[in-house]
């Protein structure tokens, strides 16, 4: 029995415990994706200075799931973690704005660009936000 | 016959998401894998980039008429590997790992046969893919049990978050207040009835730590399939996103639909043939 299982997962096994000694560098890696629900989520938008949504896909090749990656490589490439301060934020914005820039498709309609972070918690059995401005710039 | 069927539809499946990755991304600005060692600026650049995915679309349809099989998914492997990696250089992660791997799978058998005649090519080509698939599943069910214990499954009372940010994704992206009203009223409902959610991920959670039992015969295989496919539906369904990367080869893999299709049109058009009216 034992014979014929092993042939059938031998490859499988070997990547499983390969991954797991290496971590994350392709092909390898600990699919890591969910692997906690921490107590907070977070996500940006984009908008002009009277707060009006400016839809990402409407202006660039990138989608705020995306934004959301980047901004996490860029904290790593840093060595940033726990909570940013206002300085630090502002910088990340800088890099994601310049990201953006370089995927923009169609010119936005205003002449400054405001670039949020938003925070999900609960509290009292219901969802609240926190909205923080990052970064602002001139677009056109 | 059924190799043909799921070389067709594995083509189909990895084929439109490779050439997008190829696409997408400028640079190495985050370097990671392969990357970290050279940049192959050169083969992402404007030239470059339809040469390379040229050269997929000739070494793909080699790979459906069979010819050159360990050179070809050897070349596909390594032109997987660097372009996940340089797509994800650019700190952009599709979670496609399992593109490269199940080339590697496929290469695996061939170079097996190459060496050794008597290897079961037939079987292991396919099978080989197979393990692949369910251990990137199995380490997925892993990371939860290292990161967060059995306690991952409680743990899913923060889970409205995850929806909530989900579908703000699509409202920043789109601008469209149904969808930001859908993502809400399923964030809130699933506030208010955690033990669905509990049973929800205790099932993912199984599905995904014993998966590799897929690998070991037909039945465990289709059960994990139809079990996987189920859980990506409710994944999609819930969190407002698409069929995941790994998603699609797995019900290639694991299920091979295209084939099923054209065994119960077989099926059909005999019945008809030996029908004789009276």
């Amino acid at each position: 029995m034992l014979k014929k299982i092993i042939p059938d997962v031998s490859i499988g096994v070997c990547y499983v415990v390969l991954s797991l000694l290496i971590g994350e560098c392709h092909p390898f890696s600990k699919e890591s994706m969910y692997d906690s629900f921490p107590d907070r989520s977070y996500t940006f938008y984009l908008s002009d200075t009277r707060g009006q949504l400016l839809p990402l896909k409407k202006y660039y090749h990138f989608t705020t799931n995306e934004l959301t990656h980047v901004y996490n490589a860029i904290c790593e490439s840093r060595d940033l973690n726990g909570d940013r301060e206002a300085e630090q934020m502002q910088s990340i914005g800088m890099t994601l704005m310049e990201e953006l820039n370089r995927r923009r498709f169609a010119a936005v309609p205003t002449d400054s660009i405001q670039l949020h972070q938003v925070n999900y918690f609960l509290q009292n059995d219901s969802i609240h936000t926190k909205d923080i401005l990052m970064y602002e710039t001139g677009s056109r | 016959m059924e190799w043909l069927y799921l070389k067709l539809s594995w083509v189909l499946v990895s084929l439109p998401v490779t050439c997008i990755m190829v696409y997408e991304g400028s640079g190495c600005p985050f370097p990671t894998g392969i990357c970290r060692l050279y940049s192959f600026a050169p083969i992402f650049s404007i030239y470059g980039k339809p040469l390379l995915v040229g050269t997929l679309v000739v070494l793909c349809l080699l790979y459906l008429f069979e010819k050159k099989m360990l050179l070809t998914t050897f070349l596909l492997s390594l032109l997987s590997c660097i372009i996940i990696s340089h797509h994800e250089s650019n700190g952009i992660f599709f979670r496609a790992t399992i593109l490269s791997l199940i080339w590697i799978g496929q290469f695996l058998a061939y170079i097996r046969y190459h060496f050794d005649r008597t290897f079961d090519l037939l079987h292991y080509r396919i099978q080989y893919s197979v393990q692949m698939i369910a251990a990137v599943y199995t380490l997925a069910g892993i990371a939860k049990i290292r990161a967060s214990g059995l306690g991952w499954i409680n743990a899913g009372d923060m889970f409205p978050l995850q929806v909530m940010k989900n579908y703000a994704f699509l409202y920043f992206d789109s601008g469209s207040q149904t969808v930001w009203a859908e993502g809400k009223t399923i964030a809130y409902f699933l506030m208010k009835h955690h033990g669905f959610i509990r049973l929800f991920l205790a099932v993912s959670l199984g599905l995904e730590l014993f998966c590799l039992a897929a690998a070991i015969g037909r039945k465990w295989l289709i059960s994990f399939g139809v079990g996987l496919l189920l859980m990506h539906i409710g994944i999609a369904a819930i969190m407002g996103i698409g069929i995941s990367v790994i998603g699609k080869p797995m019900v290639v893999f694991f299920l091979n639909p295209l084939y099923r299709v054209k065994q119960l049109a077989d099926y059909f058009l005999k019945k008809k043939s030996s029908f004789v009216p009276k």
